[in-house]
């Protein structure tokens, strides 16, 4: 450090002063909503998260705001199975196959830990029609720089509706929070992607919506057709819309890739219930029409899955509600990756 | 920003090169012609008008102008500017404020100062970064903020390391290690406490009145009843503009809302300062730069310029409201700070000048 020096002149010092009154300095530029959230959730891209950083060393409530949002996201991911507890086909299969747990007291607000409680009975048990690859016999194909004793067990099941789940515990510490991806190999030595989420907590799960529909298979597929790879993390698009819809691109030849749906009212958790408003344009209500809405949040590094609504004839604006979110009461804060996509019914 | 070959083309005999050189530098000599003025005592249309004037002057003479260094043109842009100045007073049978040691021209033997600090002031934050650079030791290296960030949770907000950690994506094992090494540095302390310490004029106003959402000086002038904290309308307004403006009691009181005088408005500032923000802080940055060894380094006197300084050139707030703001917490880290010394540091401009000398030593 510079130590005390001798004074300059008089004049010089004026000049000093006024230079440096006159001195160019950067306006500070506040993040926005999205990149704080994309940055709390984990989500954020290197150039942006610096730039949350400088505003969290500039501005300590900022720091304070970031910080409730990282935690809200953890307490969501930690607490909310991907699995959805509401799918009542689901929870019919796995409670009729649970035959340990019947005598369980069932309430609806407890489901989603009952449904942990049936994946782990059928780690133990491996029933019926699940693929299921146990510590000891057979291990599920990992590739990349995933260890080969990743899953120490591996269920997967089709649901009534045909969706494919899958969940798998892992004992090594060192994946926790990592990203897997699930992919079905096919004769020809591709890969076809299932469905991916981040290890929590020691388990790992994942759905495959409308994988019957997609394979035409009804079984699940063979233990030694899946493999496990690291996925990378989300990669937010720049401006991205504060909801956002984004469409599976074959599936509507022409179609636009990304719905500008808007948030209507500010999301909020009442009563454990997440409510939302959200506005269709009308210029695509009639492409809406007759699509499944799914909704999911990115908290953390695990996309929670929230539920599905047809679309029969939608209404210039949705109000969604979904139960079972273990939030206390008042605003969401993140709802900027509430993540949309339409598929056909 | 102006650099030499700027100068050099605003003396070509090419016209329009040399009108290209004068749009870019003409907000630059404004913007300091505004600033330097301003002890003169000069009214902000008055200054507006001289600083103007500057500029065409500038013009009329730079076929006989001979800059060899930014620090010569400073000190042409001072001459001029202060000659204008004198100008405009001998026409109101009036004479300069300001002393007579001030106006003198720059000794030869100061340009190169001037010149290293003009270049720095003309560069964005260039001028800041050298104060913490002078002051705190901050090296600006790639992963210094987000030590700082780390510092900054665990010292002043108490966030466990670990959350920290999470919070900005630092991986477990190693990399965490590694930074919770290098939050523990001593230039990294010095800049989270640095941070945490300095409140720009809003924020610190948005502190104290919980963030309305009209401003309060609107607020007062209007009358409206019920502001955020429990303040009067009043109240409110006053605290807006000494926090958010440096307005002294004296200014405050001459607001036609305002019903105090200058002495009630200072009692009512006194009994109210034990709301600003600044000593929790300081205890809690003490506390924990105790558990890492390095309180001592609180106590030095580098961090306390580096608010000053912020304070006098951005905040551009009253001497004795930098002490308001800086001397309680430097009594808790164990610093002197008086009256006096700002003083030196401020009114004697040694701030000012240290910067000028560290800058010129990094220019050789």
């Amino acid at each position: 450090m510079t130590g005390d020096s001798p004074d300059l002149s008089p004049a010089t010092r004026a000049l000093l002063r006024s230079l440096a009154a006159s001195a160019e300095r950067s306006e500070p530029v506040a993040p926005s909503d999205d990149v704080l959230v994309r940055f709390a959730c984990g989500m954020g891209d290197p150039e942006e998260s610096e730039a949350v950083v400088q505003a969290m060393i500039r501005d300590g409530r900022l720091r304070q705001e970031v910080r409730a949002m990282h935690r809200q996201a953890r307490e969501l991911a930690a607490g909310r199975p991907f699995a959805d507890p509401r799918d009542e086909a689901l929870f019919a299969t796995l409670w009729a196959r649970a035959g340990t747990l019947r005598a369980a007291p069932h309430e609806d607000r407890n489901r989603s830990q009952i449904l942990r409680r049936i994946f782990d009975a059928l780690r133990r048990g491996g029933m019926g029609r699940f693929a299921a690859v146990r510590s000891g016999r057979e291990r599920i194909r990992t590739e990349g720089d995933l260890p080969s004793r990743m899953a120490e067990t591996f269920v997967c099941a089709i649901t009534a509706q045909g969706d494919l789940v899958a969940e798998a515990s892992v004992p090594t510490s060192e994946l926790e929070g990592i990203r897997v991806r699930l992919s079905l190999a096919d004769p020809a030595g591709g890969l076809f992607a299932l469905g991916e989420s981040a290890v929590r907590d020691g388990r790992w799960q994942t759905i495959c919506v409308g994988y019957r529909a997609l394979t035409g298979s009804e079984d699940p597929p063979p233990a030694d057709s899946l493999v496990l790879s690291r996925a990378s993390f989300l990669v937010p698009r720049p401006n991205r819309p504060l909801l956002f819809a984004d469409l599976p691109s074959p599936t509507v030849p022409g179609s636009p890739e990304v719905v500008p749906l808007e948030v209507l009212r500010e999301p909020r958790v009442v009563g454990e219930t997440f409510r939302v408003a959200i506005r269709v344009p009308a210029e695509y209500r009639a492409w809406v029409a007759g699509q499944t809405l799914s909704l999911s949040l990115p908290a953390g590094s695990i996309e929670l899955f929230l539920g599905r609504w047809p679309m029969e004839r939608p209404d210039e604006v949705l109000s969604i509600r979904v139960e079972g979110i273990r939030l206390a009461d008042g605003p969401f804060e993140y709802p900027s990756v509430l993540r949309a996509v339409f598929r056909p019914t | 920003m102006i650099v030499v070959e700027d100068l050099q083309a605003f003396v070509s005999s090419d016209a329009e090169v040399a009108e290209r050189a004068l749009g870019k530098m003409a907000p630059q000599v404004r913007r300091f012609v505004m600033s330097h003025l301003k002890p003169f005592g000069i009214g902000d249309d008055d200054r507006q008008d001289l600083a103007q004037r500057t500029v065409v002057k500038l013009w009329a003479v730079r076929n006989t102008i001979e800059v060899r260094s930014l620090g010569e043109w400073w000190r042409l842009v001072k001459r001029i500017s202060e000659r204008l100045a004198q100008d405009w007073f001998r026409r109101r049978g009036t004479t300069p404020t300001v002393p007579d040691e001030v106006l003198a021209d720059i000794p030869d033997a100061e340009i190169p100062y001037v010149s290293a600090f003009a270049a720095a002031a003309i560069e964005r934050d260039v001028i800041f970064r050298a104060a913490d650079d002078c002051w705190l030791g901050a090296r600006g290296d790639e992963g210094e903020a987000q030590a700082v960030a780390i510092a900054l949770l665990v010292l002043a907000d108490g966030v466990p390391f670990e959350e920290a950690c999470d919070l900005l994506g630092v991986d477990a094992g190693e990399a965490r290690q590694r930074i919770g090494q290098r939050a523990a540095e001593r230039a990294v302390l010095l800049r989270a406490a640095y941070a945490a310490l300095y409140w720009d004029n809003e924020t610190l106003v948005r502190e104290m009145l919980g963030e309305p959402k009209q401003s309060a000086v609107a607020r007062a002038a209007c009358g409206k009843e019920g502001s955020p904290k429990g303040w009067t309308p009043e109240e409110a307004g006053a605290l807006a503009l000494r926090y958010g403006n440096g307005l002294t009691s004296d200014q405050i009181q001459r607001f036609g809302w305002c019903r105090r005088d200058a002495e009630a408005l200072d009692r009512f500032f006194a009994s109210v300062s034990d709301r600003l923000p600044f000593v929790p802080i300081a205890r809690r940055l003490v506390s924990g730069a105790k558990r890492m060894r390095q309180a001592a380094a609180l106590a030095e006197s580098g961090l306390w310029k580096r608010l000053v300084f912020q304070y006098c050139f951005v905040d551009q707030i009253p001497q004795r409201q930098i002490l308001e703001r800086t001397e309680p917490s430097a009594t808790v880290a164990g610093a002197k700070l008086t009256a006096a010394m700002l003083n030196g540091w401020i009114g004697n401009d040694r701030l000012a000048t240290q910067i000028a000398r560290h800058l010129e030593e990094k220019a050789r």
